[in-house]
């Protein structure tokens, strides 16, 4: 091992060690699902709706089935029988004014890995081939023939919240999840006294996480024994276990899942997916070991997606631009179903969108959606980027309004350092933080002030 | 600053979530000496192997390549909870270390069994166990798991065998924090952005190892200025995604990105017992608004009031001409609006 800074003594902590994974990654002896090949093993190619919303009339699977290579094709009813349950939410946040009750139940509708009836984004799985080969198995899916009924789609968040808006679920009233507040002094009284009051608003377009590796997955059964052997290219083997179980029934001691080399996340694989599920399902069903390696352009559509969300927020403050209050209402797009953890994401920014700065009065509201796009989930920094990104901008914004540099009203904003847990005015315990250390320090090294000299002067524009 | 850590169970229960916080960890001293560390976490990337190696030397008096982590298995680390929300370390890390110093304590009675000492007479120093006045009188921790495993001569009461294990259910989050700054330069004529410096400090507490640190910081922050000037997943009206490949989704490569100049600053956590906070998320926290207040900061000088993400070129264009009253409306963008212009260059704080 490479060592590039001395430790001392037998102190390796603290040391910048090169990384041990790494020459078994760099020459090309990793091993990743995709190079899984077992004796007998079947290919799974998935036929995917090509429009966001539509009752699917009929489903003709007769000539894919006869096409070369193929073993069977199966379509949603046919593989009711299979799941135990529907897809998990494992974080199905509802309506309520926390940490007060909730005041309806969750709504999360029943996503089933082959859309039974109705497909309510691009990309859901209609069918799934199974052949001798990835490319047989890839070419069936496009002889099989169907039919979609249109349904009016929710293409937007505004259009989700908007009068008279299709329903998407219609057990549910509106294609509304939940509106979750979290509230912390009188911030109405606040921003109507306030001197100061700075309001933008923010749109957080959907991101895809483009993990190097794409999604894919291996199962071996052992058909006599009732075992299986899952590879899967994910961050969560131990969650997948549990959901196998309650998913598909098997007993979680049955299962063993192995993630092997995994070619990054940032989220994407942070989730209980339809083509995991089904893969193992068909290794039970047909008693052989089945694979399916995801496409780029397939995940695109069916990789859950980050972000997708709208912010109105506003900043109550003094002259001097100190903070007196914050309050953001939120606007999140969940996409067709509640994804393993889609409707916490927006939570886990909900109580620190005044960041490190401190004030008196703080208000959150987030409503979630429903839409006929693909789910959405984390991605890397979930929930947090976007409070952070709200925060930080305002401060700028509200910078400019009273005048100042906006390192300035940070600098004169900031929570003083602290070494031990602090409450904070969106009811977080801070561990620790010393907020004008890093400031000085990222100032000194960028050469700020010079910087803003330089810039004052419309030098034209070399170097900012 | 970010909320880190994904725990304490409890606490995550009152926010619906199904499941809990903590993390597991065994720690096994083979009979040659060699260790074996279990985690319940699991890496894809990250550089986990070599975190954890050097948090286990320290722990038992050993080298890095004398640790292998094993990990991702659910036959192997039987109990665990994966990784996400910057938790392997504060979560998992923590664990692992608690396993070792358990496997040390076993470790400590042995030598001084062994050694005909009491306990108290033995001092941990150099990566073993010495008896005080006396350093040429000491123990190792792999001559020690010979013996534990030997079982020859075991202490009355002690199993052979030195292996521990641990879990560490943290009782609060981490909120690692930090400053960048991007300074920027934008080309009014055609609205391609260029970043001239990008500074970025960060706190993410105790470090372990400052390169695997540097990785996860620059990693993260090309993700964030990615978000920043370039991608964005569009679906049109009927709901059809517009970019649904890489020549419409655009991913920046190494050719837009700029170098980086990084800092640190380290203040221990007061959430466990190493220190340490996480680091895995902070670009991506703190590069889009740093990228884009220096994109609207340098917009401000030519008059544009407000611009939202991606700050792509074709967008700064359209803000610019629109100001100049010349272009034709930008297609409406869901959610976001955009303001008026003329030009300059910008520099903008990003406090993260």
């Amino acid at each position: 091992m490479t060592q590039v800074a001395e430790p001392e003594a037998t102190r390796w902590v603290g040391g910048g060690l090169k990384r041990k994974e790494d020459p078994k990654l760099i020459t090309g002896q990793g091993r990743y699902v995709d190079d899984i090949t077992l004796p007998g093993m079947l290919y799974l190619a998935f036929a995917r709706s090509p429009v966001a919303h539509a009752n699917i009339a009929s489903i003709d699977t007769s000539a894919a089935k006869g096409l070369p290579g193929v073993v069977a094709v199966y379509t949603g009813p046919e593989l009711a029988d299979e799941w135990a349950a529907a897809m998990p939410c494992a974080w199905p946040v509802t309506s309520r004014t926390y940490p007060g009750e909730p005041t309806a139940d969750a709504r999360v509708p029943d996503h089933w890995p082959v859309a039974k009836d109705r497909v309510r984004y691009m990309g859901e799985i209609v069918a799934v081939v199974v052949a001798d080969s990835r490319e047989h198995a890839v070419d069936a899916t496009e002889a099989v023939d169907v039919d979609y009924d249109e349904l009016p789609v929710v293409d937007s968040i505004e259009e989700a919240v908007a009068d008279g808006a299709h329903v998407i679920h219609e057990q549910f009233d509106s294609n509304e999840l939940y509106t979750w507040n979290l509230r912390n002094g009188d911030a109405d009284r606040v921003f109507a006294e306030a001197p100061v009051v700075v309001s933008e608003r923010y749109f957080h377009p959907r991101l895809i996480a483009n993990a190097i590796e794409p999604r894919g997955i291996v199962a071996q059964p052992v058909p006599a024994q009732g075992e299986f052997t899952v590879w899967s290219a994910t961050q969560i083997p131990h969650f997948l276990r549990v959901f196998l179980t309650l998913l598909l029934g098997i007993p979680e001691t049955k299962i063993r899942v192995i993630a092997p080399e995994v070619g990054g996340g940032f989220g994407s694989k942070l989730e209980i997916y339809a083509e995991e599920l089904i893969t193992v399902a068909l290794a039970r069903k047909l008693g052989a070991p089945t694979k399916w390696t995801e496409t780029r352009s397939e995940g695109y559509l069916a990789t859950v997606q980050g972000r997708g969300v709208i912010q109105d927020m506003e900043v109550a403050a003094t002259e001097e631009g100190r903070l007196l209050g914050v309050r953001v209402k939120l606007q999140a797009d969940m996409g067709a179903y509640a994804s393993l953890c889609g409707p916490g994401i927006p939570i886990l920014g909900a109580f620190h969108y005044h960041g490190v700065y401190d004030c008196e009065a703080y208000s959150f509201t987030c409503t979630s959606v429903f839409t006929n796009r693909t789910p959405t989930d984390a991605y890397r920094g979930a929930g947090r980027p976007e409070a952070t990104y709200a925060t930080e901008r305002i401060m700028d914004a509200l910078a400019r309004r009273v005048g100042k540099d906006p390192a300035e009203v940070r600098a004169m904003n900031f929570i003083p350092p602290f070494d031990q847990p602090r409450m904070t005015a969106g009811t977080l315990e801070y561990d620790s933080g010393n907020y004008g250390a890093a400031l000085a320090k990222a100032k000194e090294l960028v050469g700020y002030d010079a910087l803003r000299r330089e810039q004052q002067a419309g030098d034209g524009g070399r170097d900012g | 600053m970010e909320v880190c850590g994904w725990a304490p169970s409890q606490v995550l229960g009152t926010l619906q979530y199904a499941g809990g916080g903590w993390e597991r960890a065994s720690v096994r001293c083979n009979p040659t000496g060699k260790v074996t560390v279990v985690a319940g976490t699991s890496p894809h990337g990250q550089g986990h192997s070599t975190t954890f190696s050097q948090i286990v030397a320290d722990d038992l008096g050993v080298t890095p390549d004398d640790v292998e982590v094993l990990a991702g298995d659910t036959s192997i680390a039987t109990w665990g909870l994966d990784s996400y929300g910057s938790r392997s370390l504060s979560a998992g890390g923590v664990a692992i270390h608690k396993a070792a110093e358990r496997v040390r304590e076993k470790a400590r009675i042995l030598a001084a069994h062994e050694l005909e000492v009491a306990e108290e007479d033995l001092e941990w120093t150099d990566g073993k166990f010495q008896v005080k006045g006396a350093p040429d009188r000491a123990k190792t921790v792999p001559e020690l798991a010979f013996s534990a495993w030997a079982a020859h001569n075991m202490p009355e009461g002690v199993d052979p065998v030195l292996e521990a294990s641990a879990v560490f259910d943290p009782p609060n989050w981490t909120y690692p924090s930090g400053t960048h700054i991007c300074v920027v330069e934008i080309d009014p004529d055609t609205g391609s952005t260029r970043i001239d410096r990008y500074v970025a400090v960060d706190d993410c507490g105790t470090i372990i190892n400052p390169m695997v640190v540097d990785g996860q910081v620059m990693g993260g922050v090309a993700q964030g200025i990615a978000e920043a000037l370039y991608e964005e997943a569009i679906y049109d009206e009927n709901g059809t995604l517009l970019t649904g490949n890489m020549s419409t989704y655009r991913v920046p490569s190494a050719a837009e990105l700029p170098g980086y100049t990084l800092g640190k600053t380290v203040t221990p956590s007061s959430t466990n017992p190493m220190g340490v906070k996480g680091i895995g998320e902070t670009g991506t926290i703190a590069a889009p608004p740093a990228v884009m207040n220096a994109v609207a900061d340098a917009l401000r000088f030519v008059g544009v009031e407000f611009i939202d993400k991606p700050a792509s070129a074709e967008k700064i264009w359209r803000v610019v001409q629109q100001a100049q009253g010349q272009a034709p409306p930008d297609r409406a963008p869901e959610g976001g609006g955009t303001g008026a212009a003329s030009m300059t260059p910008g520099v903008e704080g990003g406090a993260a």
